[in-house]
């Protein structure tokens, strides 16, 4: 495959900012569950590894310093839709650092605002990869993997910041299990589908299976379905270290699971 | 004006599968050593009737609907009025994008312009009506570059067995297929 | 440079197209658009490739600013109708590679890769001093050897075998390994190897292509082919392989390696049952009719070739009847059916039968193999006389088919024999192409001094002390003929020799002027004479007179000139043998101890423990080992394999792309398995070539089995190359 690990750091980074982003939308903007000191470290950290997405996808460039042309063809590709919807995205998290201290509805727009580019972004990002050319990742399971990834990663990294900022535990242990559990399910519906289709997807199945990364990101799934689903009835295991635990899991897991995405792309 | 829509033809019962075409155009095109405009593929044997050796040789396949414009987020790709899928490399940043979503992988990366490269149907050599440099250079005259609009397409086909669907992005190229070879084979 | 000036050379070279056969309005248009070209710096030339191929192409070069820009075909020269082949056009990147030898310069122990780069006089001083060591020791220099084929056919090449005759009598690596078995066959029966003019295909109504592959080899042939048959002509191709040549015929028949002959002979044999076969001719053109035709009846029956060769009866008929019927009939006799212990009888079998049928001597007609005769040239630079007083009486010849064990043999330490001490190779990458490659490695071992001229760091080279490094066609002068087609092509200098870069010619007048300085009187090879002259002398007044031309300067207008009168091979009805006539029955045959007429030889047995039978034809990407280690071969393809059918893979349990080793008893290579239904089910392909930095190659499984024939017109038998066994399993 043509593609590097830049493109691995961008993807799974980003569906990490806007997860984040996403679940301050949730936690801080909707239920103000967060001290401003935890939305804020938090706000900062999802604009923070924003930008570093944004800097590890420009070396994936011939021509990283005409990057800004990658604008010019909105109308047609979903990469020039995917950088316009991302740049927008940090710049509303930018904003969303200056109004979260502030109460009410202007703080609410701002995290909506956030939140819907944030989904565009990764609704991008999928439909980049979803073409005909590449006929394992030519289905839903590529969008489902992606916003899947947000989804999980997002309230670990919120859980992880709280930890930091010794800020009150938020119990989430049923809903990350739940993505857990889903993210498993998607990963066989992935097989299953690429072994049910065109040679290449086949060819795609079987390279899966026989990689090594996949393999460790399933035990790595499994483990952390264990531990998150053991937290939701074990009122000891319901902690910030437990939740950083698991963000960390789940953080090595997708990137394996993305470097796997890439390496076992087989072209038409 | 622009009525002309230029396409590949291509004889597979002439080609040979001797990638003259796709060295000629690399050496007209002083391209780097690691890329091709054209490809020269092996297609299954029992393609047409017995068992025999059966090449396709392509380019850029110039499509109706290109993949590579759709994916290219500089707008680099032009479908223009006369059938050619031009790149702009002035626009490209080398992103790559184009060689995964073209079907066929057309689009190659230049290692050193650090920009993508493909095929131009030759177009500054059409428009004074030479003929492109695959087509002058193949020993077999197996490649012809004509205007669709103008040729009978009768017994030409769009789609070879184990080649990419041209449905996906509609590509203009038109093959003439093997005859069959009547073969008498030892049996062991 | 760029669109421009490449524009421009289009048109310049559409104009030449167009001005085919106009005559004398040739000259002053090729000037108009060198003037055109002249505005942007650019500049066209004809070059000519001298590889050792059939189709030896005219080239038209495009020079701007001093580099090459792009090459193409000569439109000139109707057989190449101005189109090259893949290996022609990487020759841009063949002069320009970085990987050319560009100095002269010594090695510090042979295999080691320490070079050190000398200086022309230096290596010369050591070439000479060894000579003169060499004399001085031995009193001649016939333990100076010399190894060299066909790695250049520019006649200028010939300067080589001139180099070393100017230092007096030495030891040669005589015959040629490529097609001799069928060279003497052809000298049997015609008198000597006389194709048809291979463009005269396309009046032909029937062609068998019959072990040759021009599809890979002869690529401009096969456009001819190509056209024969649709103009209505049938073309069958019989082979061991389902080439790329059978895979656009009408019809492909799979032979039995080696039975080509019995194949034949049946042919003849249903010919003369239903007389089809042309008396009248026999009776005016041949002697030994009578006993060929006894033979047929007494010995041949189609039953007996079917079981031979594999082929139905009715197929072997229905061949028959359609070769008979078709008028003109021709055969085009490829090198690799004679690459075996019985090739030669088998090419006197398809001579006969092309006889017999009355399809000698006509347009669109033959037994085409080969030809000589247009090679209308001087061999000026080869033409040297020993020094005075040289020792030694006479050139000792020794087998280039099994030079390495001939070496060794002479090096054994025998006081009886003169051995050698020192070897010149040039135009040859022996180690690469020799068989046995392992015993190519301790000749060279037993060797005191090895001198190598190339273009690159092949094996050969690196089994050198000193390397010569030579410039490539586009920098030199060369005059290049075919063995094929008709044409004779001029070959001017399209851009200054690169490096230290010299040719074979520059190397002989450098040596011959050191070796005058140290010993007067040491060395004949001419000093005095430019490039220039010397490809002016090589071109015959014959061939000038024959094409109404004053001076070799009237070639380089057109850079290309036909010898004609060769449409229809022996249409005169005058052959070349003892008798005049054509000689069913060969006494000079029988002299050189095979049967005088041409019977069925049997093939050699297959080993029980090797039942499978190694192919190691010719690679499209290469010749030899040219051309498939240049990066832009490499770009579009760069691993050799192993052909395998795969019911005979899946016996041995080999996946299609596994790695398998072929093994025998003398060595092994390591490669990927393909699976093809193209290749037989008792034999595996393996085509021979250099890889850059890789350490395949097929010949360390290739033993030197003698063809039957070949020491009557060259010296010496051929080499058996198809006649190897193997065994094959995954790694």
């Amino acid at each position: 495959m043509e593609h590097s690990f830049t493109l691995v750091l961008f993807t799974v980074l980003s569906q990490l900012a806007i997860g984040g982003f996403i679940t301050l939308f949730f936690l801080d903007a909707l239920k103000g569950k967060l001290s401003p000191k935890t939305s804020q470290t938090a706000a900062v950290g999802v604009v923070v590894i924003g930008i570093v997405a944004v800097l590890a996808s420009l070396f994936h460039l011939g021509h990283p310093f005409h990057a800004a042309k990658a604008l010019l063809n909105f109308g047609h590709s979903w990469l020039s839709r995917e950088v316009i919807f991302f740049a927008i995205f940090i710049v509303i998290a930018i904003i969303y650092l200056f109004v979260s201290k502030t109460e009410g509805g202007r703080k609410k727009i701002v995290a909506g605002l956030g939140t819907l580019f944030g989904i565009l972004t990764v609704y991008s990002t999928a439909m980049i990869y979803t073409i005909p050319s590449m006929p394992a990742w030519n289905n839903g399971t590529t969008l489902l993997a992606f916003m899947l990834t947000a989804c999980v990663l997002g309230p670990l990294f919120v859980q992880t910041i709280s930890g930091f900022t010794k800020d009150t535990f938020i119990d989430c242990s049923r809903y990350t299990t739940t993505i857990i559990g889903a993210l498993i399910v998607v990963n066989l519906l992935i097989i299953s589908v690429a072994h049910g289709g065109s040679d290449e997807a086949v060819a795609t199945g079987l390279a899966i299976c026989t990689s090594p990364l996949f393999w460790i990101k399933a035990v790595l799934y499994v483990l952390a379905f264990l531990i998150s689903g053991r937290s939701i009835c074990n009122s000891n295991l319901k902690n910030t270290n437990i939740a950083t635990i698991l963000f960390v899991l789940m953080l090595v897991a997708e990137f394996l699971g993305r470097i796997v995405f890439y390496a076992t792309g087989v072209h038409l | 004006m622009a009525n002309q829509k230029y396409g590949f033809i291509i004889s597979m019962e002439r080609c040979i599968g001797c990638n003259a075409c796709t060295i000629s155009c690399k050496s007209y095109y002083n391209l780097n050593p690691s890329i091709n405009r054209r490809f020269v593929r092996e297609v299954e044997e029992t393609l047409v009737g017995e068992a025999k050796r059966c090449h396709i040789s392509t380019a850029c396949n110039h499509c109706e609907e290109p993949g590579c414009a759709k994916a290219c987020p500089t707008g680099a790709y032009t479908k223009l009025d006369n059938g050619i899928v031009k790149h702009n490399q002035d626009r490209c940043i080398g992103c790559k994008m184009c060689a995964t979503a073209c079907p066929y992988g057309v689009p190659q990366f230049d290692p050193v312009k650090k920009k993508m490269d493909k095929c131009s149907l030759c177009v500054e050599l059409l428009e004074v009506g030479e003929e492109t440099i695959c087509m002058a250079s193949c020993p077999m005259e197996a490649i012809q570059v004509v205007d669709l609009n103008e040729t009978e397409t009768i017994g030409l086909v769009d789609r070879v067995n184990g080649f990419v669907n041209p449905d996906i992005t509609k590509s203009t190229t038109l093959f003439k297929l093997p005859d069959a070879t009547h073969t008498v084979r030892r049996d062991l | 440079m760029g669109k421009f000036s490449r524009r421009d050379f289009l048109k310049g070279s559409a104009a030449l197209g167009a001005l085919v056969g106009v005559g004398t309005g040739v000259g002053s248009s090729f000037k108009k658009t060198k003037k055109v070209s002249a505005a942007g710096n650019t500049k066209q030339v004809f070059s000519a490739c001298p590889r050792n191929c059939y189709d030896t192409c005219s080239i038209v070069t495009t020079v701007g600013d001093g580099t090459i820009k792009f090459i193409t075909g000569n439109k000139n020269c109707t057989y190449t109708n101005g189109r090259l082949c893949v290996k022609g056009y990487t020759y841009p990147n063949y002069v320009y590679s970085p990987d050319r030898v560009k100095y002269p310069m010594k090695q510090e122990g042979r295999g080691t890769g320490k070079w050190t780069r000398i200086t022309w006089d230096e290596a010369f001083e050591m070439i000479a001093n060894k000579i003169f060591e060499i004399k001085k020791e031995y009193g001649s220099t016939l333990p100076i050897a010399l190894n060299k084929y066909s790695g250049t056919f520019n006649t200028l090449s010939y300067g080589i075998e001139g180099t070393l005759s100017s230092i007096g009598y030495t030891t040669r690596a005589q015959g040629t390994p490529c097609w001799p078995a069928g060279i003497d066959s052809q000298t049997f029966d015609f008198g000597t190897i006389v194709n048809s003019d291979p463009e005269a295909m396309i009046h032909s109504k029937y062609i068998l292509v019959w072990g040759a592959n021009p599809a890979w080899n002869s690529v401009h042939s096969m456009n001819i082919l190509q056209k024969a048959k649709e103009n209505g002509a049938k073309v069958v191709v019989i082979d061991p392989i389902l080439t790329d040549t059978a895979a656009n015929a009408d019809e492909y028949i799979e032979i039995k390696t080696s039975t080509d002959g019995a194949l034949a002979l049946g042919m003849a044999k249903y010919i003369l049952d239903h007389n089809l076969h042309d008396m009248d001719w026999m009776r005016k053109n041949s002697v030994g009719y009578q006993e060929y035709l006894n033979y047929l009846n007494n010995n041949i029956t189609l039953e007996w070739a079917s079981e031979k060769t594999g082929i139905p009866v009715e197929v072997i008929e229905r061949l028959a009847r359609e070769y008979a019927a078709a008028k003109p009939a021709c055969i085009w006799i490829g090198y690799g059916m004679q690459r075996h212990t019985n090739g030669g009888a088998a090419v006197r079998s398809i001579d006969a039968l092309a006889a017999m049928s009355g399809n000698v001597g006509v347009l669109g007609g033959g037994a085409n193999y080969a030809q000589l005769d247009s090679w209308l040239v001087n061999y000026s630079a080869m033409a040297m006389s020993p020094p005075e007083g040289s020792g030694g009486g006479a050139d000792r010849m020794i087998n280039i088919n099994n030079f390495p064990a001939q070496v060794l043999d002479l090096n054994s330490g025998d006081p009886n024999k003169i051995p050698i001490k020192m070897l010149w190779v040039a135009g040859r990458n022996p180690i690469a192409q020799d068989p046995e490659t392992s015993v190519s490695y301790k000749a060279f071992d037993s060797i005191d001094f090895v001198v190598t001229a190339d273009l690159w760091f092949n094996e050969t080279v690196a089994q050198s002390d000193l390397v010569l490094p030579i410039s490539s066609i586009f920098e030199t002068w060369g005059v290049h003929a075919s063995y094929w087609h008709y044409w004779l092509h001029i070959n001017e200098p399209a851009i200054d020799p690169l490096y230290e870069t010299k040719c074979d010619v520059e190397i002989a007048m450098g040596l011959s002027k050191k070796m005058n300085e140290m010993e007067p009187g040491s060395c004949t090879y001419p000093t005095d004479r430019t490039m220039e002259e010397w490809a002016a002398m090589e071109i015959s007044q014959d061939f000038l007179n024959s094409k109404g031309m004053t001076s070799y300067k009237d070639l380089l207008k057109t850079g290309t000139a036909k010898v004609e009168g060769y449409d229809a091979a022996w249409a005169d009805g005058v052959f070349r043998t003892p008798s005049g006539k054509y000689e069913f029955l060969s006494e000079k045959c029988a002299s050189f101890g095979h049967h005088a007429l041409p019977v069925y030889v049997e093939a050699k047995e297959v080993p029980t423990d090797r039942p499978i039978r190694l192919l190691t034809p010719h690679w499209k990407y290469g010749l030899h080992s040219q051309f498939q280690n240049l990066s832009w071969m490499q770009s579009v393809h760069n691993e050799p394999f192993v052909e395998i059918h795969p019911e005979l893979a899946q016996k041995k349990g080999i996946a299609d792309g596994d790695m398998v080793k072929v093994h025998n008893h003398i060595g092994f290579v390591e490669l990927r398995a393909k699976h093809t239904l193209t290749v037989p089910k008792d034999a595996v392909v393996i085509y021979e070539a250099w890889y850059k930095d890789q350490k395949f190659n097929v010949n360390y499984l290739v033993e030197a089995t003698p063809a039957d024939m070949g020491s009557c017109a060259t010296g010496q038998a051929g080499l058996a190359f198809h006649d190897q066994f193997v065994n094959i399993d995954k790694l």
